[in-house]
């Protein structure tokens, strides 16, 4: 029987098979997740535009990640507690953490443990990709319905490798159709395939997307000072709004240097920067953290200095500078060390 | 699963490769070893010794027993194959209560069981006997070393016979394209069943029947029913499912393995149900154990009561415990009153319609499953005190996505086998059109790939 099958048949019957394929992968996400069988999802359906370009969508929700009314990685606003925000990118939003596990949901834990009641609240704002930029033309807007007493700074430093354009308003890009087998595919694909063989792939993606181009050595100082300037104004702006900031070092999963066994976990890193040289990225690190405690003593700003403090290696990161559960707890502790006393210090009313 | 990532997939295809491309049937042969040690290894570790050890053992001593037929040299051959068996299988079990007060105890608990002994020992009986009794089996040590430690069936059967392999051994054709096609689909089949046990285990999300197992204190008598129907669905499809893979990765190398199972939850009967489920161990029980036993006398008392018996060993060979002699007891306990009943319709000409046959099978097999799954006594009594009584309420209501999943399985196994009745071949998917069997085969890749990492282990390596 199967000898007298034209190729068609077959050509049909592969059709078939990627059909089943997809079929599958959604009938999955919608008994997992409840994701709908027809639309696109994926990590853009948590947010939305608007006159001020990307922002949550109220009440998203994608995999592990749920926001609230106010399109916040963060349970709905508390009327009776101490709001804390939470400013910064993914690594502050939480990626391979379990849900709950994100370091702000810690760091809320460890304050109301240490004041024995349910004192505060911490205002998760932070989104992938946030840069301050972002941050600095939505902060009023976030003030005004957050209204917190303190705000924790922990700034994404790889974003300032490529100078944000201030004009430019980063918005979602509008849902296409995709196969979501293939994404399912590819994650599959990471965590089965040999690291050597994926550090390989990656220096072959890092070639071919860089094509040519120059390779930065080290950060150019204009980048510095950008940095610089943003943080500067983003401090500044909170101050005047009477919101005392609390400025975190950046840590990554090197520590003060990149040991053979770790070189993978940096070229992963470097995929999403190519231009940058490899042994250019803790130098990158280690200026920008000075310009974080330099900015501090000139503010007269609360450092709390992951950079140092936070043990490095994969058990506290997953990859580059995103925390594990045990990371994000290690950093919840570091920051809690520092916060609580300033809470104290700070009294006052529950809310600003 | 050890035969299904990248690396032992390859593996088997060059090793397939080899095996198709070598002339010589020794040198074949030696190539089929060498992977199957390589195998084991991979697998058991330094438990390959043992493997060895048995393999040597059991050869020279059943060519002494063909040629001396000796009783005596039979014994102390069963004495030495049970002692290795017992010294990992059951020994450290007696040891734990004194675990605490005596290192030997300790060191005896701590014995790890070496992967697949309970299979490859009664492989090794089996042999033994049969050249006890004289039958024309005159393997070569090459020959004998894969009967035993064959990759495909070394780690959890079926149990093969040697008079069943060896003639296979010696033909002189070779595995083909078409032995790997035919082996292959088989596979797949497999993999398919094996999936879908996992998933009934682990559930859609996480709520299957480990879940309600976990949870079986707060079962009324309507869950604990749904619970077993999916518990016996769960492990038929993973073992059934385990048994067709591996008859299918031997066919690919043109070895015909004996069936294991043969749509059991059809059966009409428990003696049907026992000739239908494990076959190879049921047949085992039945040729070295049970007949031996039943001619030393032919009182109705005796025969009933070494029936009993050997479904206790039945039982006993899966786990030295409690759970499982009373597993055993009441399957021979069913075997006995099947016989009772026949005799009983017989004289009175009673005829049973086949839906009531089956109901009543289907029920009893299914509630001794509370004996083979339950962690400890009081569970199994709990779970029995529901499953006896319609009107035990639940404190723990199951989830509408497990509900499903059973529902579903048994209507998806029933049509099934409805199906397969009517239509061409009970295992070959050849009356499938190809976009169907595509279609198959996808789902079932995207539930191997997908569900790997959430699924529990095979539940038969345990034994």
């Amino acid at each position: 029987m199967a000898s007298r099958l034209t190729p068609i048949r077959y050509l049909i019957a592969l059709v078939v098979a990627g059909a089943t394929f997809e079929g599958a992968a959604r009938l999955d996400d919608y008994i997992a997740y409840r994701a709908p069988l027809l639309e696109s999802y994926n990590a853009n359906v948590l947010y939305t535009n608007d006159e001020l370009g990307k922002r949550g969508r109220p009440f998203a929700h994608y995999v592990k990640w749920r926001f609230n009314s106010l399109g916040y990685r963060s349970p709905e606003l508390d009327p009776n507690r101490i709001r804390i925000l939470t400013i910064g990118a993914s690594e502050t939003f939480g990626l391979y953490e379990s849900a709950g596990q994100e370091y702000p949901r810690l760091v809320e834990a460890e304050l109301n443990r240490r004041a024995g009641t349910a004192t505060y609240q911490v205002v998760n704002v932070a989104f992938p990709g946030l840069t301050n930029t972002t941050v600095l033309r939505r902060l009023p807007e976030i003030l005004s319905t957050v209204q917190p007493k303190v705000a924790v700074i922990y700034a994404s430093l790889s974003n300032y490798i490529y100078l944000p354009d201030p004009t430019v308003i980063p918005r979602v890009p509008p849902q296409i159709f995709e196969w979501r087998i293939a994404s399912k595919a590819k994650t599959v694909l990471k965590e089965i395939l040999p690291l050597a063989l994926q550090s390989q792939i990656r220096s072959w993606e890092i070639g071919r997307d860089l094509g040519g181009g120059q390779v930065l050595e080290r950060l150019p100082e204009e980048n510095v000072t950008f940095f610089r300037l943003e943080l500067r104004g983003l401090l500044e702006r909170l101050q005047v709004a009477g919101v005392e900031p609390l400025l975190v070092t950046h840590a990554t999963r090197f520590g003060d240097h990149v040991t053979p066994e770790e070189r993978p976990a940096l070229i992963a890193w470097r995929k999403f920067y190519p231009n940058l040289s490899e042994g250019a990225f803790l130098d990158m690190e280690e200026r920008l953290n000075q310009v974080i405690r330099e900015e501090a003593a000139t503010h007269k700003i609360t450092v709390a200095e992951a950079a140092r403090e936070m043990p490095p290696g994969p058990r506290y990161f997953a990859d580059f500078v995103h925390f594990s559960d045990d990371g994000s707890r290690a950093m919840s502790a570091i920051i809690s060390e520092k916060l609580y006393p300033l809470l104290l210090q700070l009294g006052g009313s529950r809310k600003r | 699963m050890p035969f299904l990532s990248p690396l032992p997939l390859v593996a088997i295809f060059l090793t397939w490769l080899a095996v198709r491309y070598t002339p010589a049937r020794q040198a074949r042969h030696a190539i089929v070893l060498l992977a199957s040690g390589i195998f084991y290894y991979s697998v058991g570790g330094s438990f390959i010794v043992i493997l060895a050890l048995s393999i040597v053992f059991n050869f020279y001593w059943g060519d002494l027993l063909r040629r001396t037929s000796s009783t005596p040299l039979l014994f102390t051959g069963i004495a030495v194959n049970i002692g290795l068996l017992s010294t990992f299988k059951y020994l450290p079990q007696l040891a734990q209560p004194w675990a605490n007060l005596s290192p030997t105890a300790a060191q005896i608990a701590a014995l790890v069981l070496p992967v697949g002994i309970s299979f490859w020992t009664f492989q090794g009986l089996s042999y033994l006997f049969d050249q006890y009794r004289g039958e024309e089996l005159d393997p070569t040590l090459l020959e004998f070393a894969i009967y035993i430690a064959f990759a495909p069936t070394v780690l959890s059967g079926p149990i093969s016979r040697l008079s069943e392999l060896l003639p296979q051994l010696r033909s002189s054709e070779r595995a083909g394209w078409s032995d790997l096609a035919r082996g292959t689909q088989q596979m797949w089949v497999g993999i398919w069943m094996i999936s879908l046990g996992r998933l009934l285990g682990s559930g859609v999300p996480a709520e299957g029947v480990t879940w309600a197992f976990d949870r079986s204190a707060g079962l009324g008598f309507f869950e604990v029913w749904l619970l077993l129907i999916g518990y016996g669905f769960q492990i038929f499809f993973d073992f059934a499912g385990y048994s067709r893979l591996v008859i299918g990765l031997a066919a690919g190398f043109a070895i015909q393995l004996q069936e294991n199972f043969d749509r059991p939850f059809l059966s009409l009967t428990p003696t049907t149900f026992w000739q239908r489920w494990h076959m190879s161990l049921s047949f085992w029980i039945r040729d070295y154990l049970f007949m031996p036993l039943a001619m030393v006398r032919g009182d109705l008392w005796w025969r009933n009561g070494v029936l009993v018996l050997s479904m206790a060993v039945f039982g006993l060979w899966h786990q030295a415990s409690w759970l499982f002699l009373l597993w055993g007891v009441y399957q021979g306990t069913l075997l006995v009153l099947h016989r009772f009943w026949q005799q009983f319709a017989k004289r009175r000409k009673l005829v049973v319609p086949d839906l009531l046959s089956w109901l009543l099978t289907y029920v009893v097999i299914s509630l001794g499953w509370i004996l083979f799954r339950s962690q400890d006594l009081p569970q199994a009594r709990a779970l029995l005190g529901a499953a006896l009584n319609p009107w035990a309420r639940a404190t723990v209501s199951l989830p509408a996505s497990f509900v499903w999943l059973v529902l579903l399985t048994a209507a998806g196994y029933f049509s099934w086998c409805w199906l397969s009745e009517r239509l061409e071949g009970r295992s070959s998917l050849n009356w499938i059109p190809v976009e169907g069997r595509f279609s198959f085969y996808a789902l079932t890749s995207y539930l191997v790939v997908f569900y790997r990492s959430s699924v529990e282990s095979f539940i038969y390596f345990r034994f």
